[in-house]
């Protein structure tokens, strides 16, 4: 996949491309839908397509602080998703307030219009552009000929009766529902981190863990508890249980994300590593003891075998 | 019969084949027989049944002697999955048109939406849409349409086996139906939103059956282009 982050080049490596825009955060199911059609489209009238997509996300710039939403995915892990769906060409717009502020009829001008010179455009049902979100499909349907653009609007992807999006997606891992959060998604949810060094409480009750911290701290993290997680470094890939929330058995210690690896025994302090959630195991609870805690975390394994052995996650 | 699991030394084109092919949105149905055409270079081949260019899904071609057949194909019952979106009409009932008419959807219910469907069940009659292959006077209907000239064409009986709404996201509502031979979902759906007083047009469509042959069985250009390739290098052999 080419990356883009200089759009005004363009023109000369992809004359008249089939492209679409969006946000693009998490890249899940409803995202697929329009990136199939994208490749449709692209295929019939034998074009170069592009993915166009901002960054950072438009609402961490435009909400108010109290109400930017937790993201499902880097730009990092954006690439990444979209190079798994051979996806071409990708360019990427920087967001900024000043961008927020062009009108939707000045936004498709100057980019789709005239730098971009596009000859389809794919649309999401609920994508909007421009100056408070006012340019939509309605809005480049009916001046397709003015633009001399063709436009093709992509429906929701209905699961359970529900369309699909990233805000839903959120609310779920937040709610605790990681398999509802995974089947939207396509794939299991995932995040990045950093093994750091902990207390080594764990290497006691022969439950050594790494510690994690998230290269991106704005990442949504699913709702506290017990997970079983598919962890990936070094090109190695091991499961394991992954335990997030304020540790209430051990006193002082605050929060934080530690994962018990199943069979490793190594040392990977420093080192990137990619978790996968597969499945909520059990919520975060307080033991009376450390004997009951690690009674518990023996069950957790069994159960966490019994899953990985029926590949039921 | 090809498909996806179809053994490709087996195959004769002359002789005939039934294929059971998957579209791609955008091409119409005489594009995929050019196209399949151009691959195994073949004269005589036809389909069981027009897909309209932005509709997917399966079609049944028919090579050589097989296109004897195509009338046993083109009869069976076939089934559709698709998105319709309400407020809003266009002259070729899909997307190909633009917006011609809108309405107000606030008052549409789930409820009345779901009931909606029970009219059209069973026998109905419809008129094919101004923008179909019909040939009315020798000439394809949808050519007058993007003239702008209104042919009167005809009603016709059909029978729909099943309407089941899957899904509703206002404006748009997912759709099951299950219909006889020469039914237009296009009209279908045009007339589900006239009869809520509003308006109604198919915004995806996707053949997944005709009669028991299902699209998943179906295959694309690509694979088909594999299988002929992979025949011709096994008669090389």
């Amino acid at each position: 996949m080419r990356v883009f982050t200089n759009k005004s080049n363009l023109r000369s490596e992809l004359p008249n491309p089939v492209v679409t825009l969006g946000t693009f955060d998490g890249v899940h199911l409803g995202h697929r839908k329009v990136l199939d059609k994208l490749i449709n489209v692209g295929d019939k009238f034998n074009r170069e397509v592009l993915v166009i997509t901002y960054w950072p996300h438009p609402r961490t710039i435009l909400s108010p602080e109290n109400d930017i939403p937790k993201l499902l995915s880097t730009l990092e892990n954006k690439i990444y998703l979209f190079e798994k769906l051979s996806i071409p060409n990708l360019l990427i717009i920087a967001f900024t307030k000043e961008l927020a502020e062009k009108r939707h009829d000045e936004f498709v001008t100057e980019l789709l219009v005239n730098t971009l010179n596009v000859h389809s455009v794919v649309v999401g049902y609920d994508h909007r552009f421009g100056k408070n979100r006012t340019g939509s499909f309605d809005y480049l349907s009916e001046n397709s000929h003015s633009f001399n653009i063709n436009v093709f609007e992509v429906a929701p992807f209905m699961l359970n009766n529900v369309p699909i999006s990233s805000t839903k997606i959120r609310k779920a891992l937040i709610d605790g529902h990681l398999d509802y959060a995974n089947q939207m998604l396509g794939y299991h949810y995932f995040v990045e981190g950093k093994v750091i060094k902990g207390l080594k409480l764990g290497t006691k009750i022969n439950f050594p863990t790494a510690n994690i911290a998230l290269d991106f701290a704005k990442q949504q993290l699913p709702k506290d508890g017990v997970y079983l997680v598919k962890t990936e470094f070094d090109n190695l890939s091991f499961f394991g249980m992954l335990n997030t929330g304020e540790n209430p058995t051990v006193k002082g210690k605050g929060r934080s994300i530690e994962v018990h690896l199943f069979d490793f025994n190594g040392n990977i302090y420093g080192k990137k590593i990619k978790i996968s959630f597969l499945k909520n195991l059990r919520q975060e609870k307080k033991f009376s003891s450390v004997d009951e805690l690690k009674e518990q975390l023996l069950i957790d394994k069994q159960t966490s075998l019994e899953i990985i052995n029926s590949n039921s996650f | 019969m090809l498909s996806k699991t179809s053994k490709p030394y087996l195959l004769d084109f002359v002789k005939g084949e039934v294929i059971l092919f998957d579209k791609p949105l955008l091409y119409s149905s005489f594009d995929v027989i050019r196209k399949i055409k151009k691959i195994i270079r073949i004269r005589k081949i036809g389909h069981a049944g027009t897909l309209d260019p932005l509709a997917t899904g399966l079609m049944i071609l028919c090579t050589g002697k097989k296109t004897k057949e195509i009338d046993q194909f083109q009869n069976l019952p076939k089934t559709y999955s698709g998105t319709m979106k309400l407020g809003a009409t266009t002259r070729s009932f899909d997307l190909e048109t633009t917006v011609d008419h809108v309405f107000d959807i606030s008052n549409l219910t789930h409820d009345t939406i779901i009931n909606a469907t029970k009219h059209f069940k069973g026998e109905i009659m419809q008129f094919p849409p101004v923008f179909s292959a019909i040939k009315i006077d020798g000439k394809r209907v949808y050519q007058s349409a993007r003239k702008g000239e209104n042919k009167d064409i005809p009603s016709r009986k059909v029978i729909i086996y099943d309407f089941q709404i899957t899904a509703i996201n206002l404006p748009f509502v997912d759709f099951i139906i299950c219909c006889s031979k020469g039914t237009y979902i296009r009209s279908l759906i045009h007339d589900f939103g006239k009869s809520l007083d509003n308006g109604a047009f198919v915004s995806d469509l996707r053949r997944l059956k005709i009669g028991d042959y299902h699209v998943d069985d179906a295959i694309n250009f690509a694979e088909f282009s594999e299988i002929v390739n992979s025949a011709e290098k096994i008669v090389l052999e």
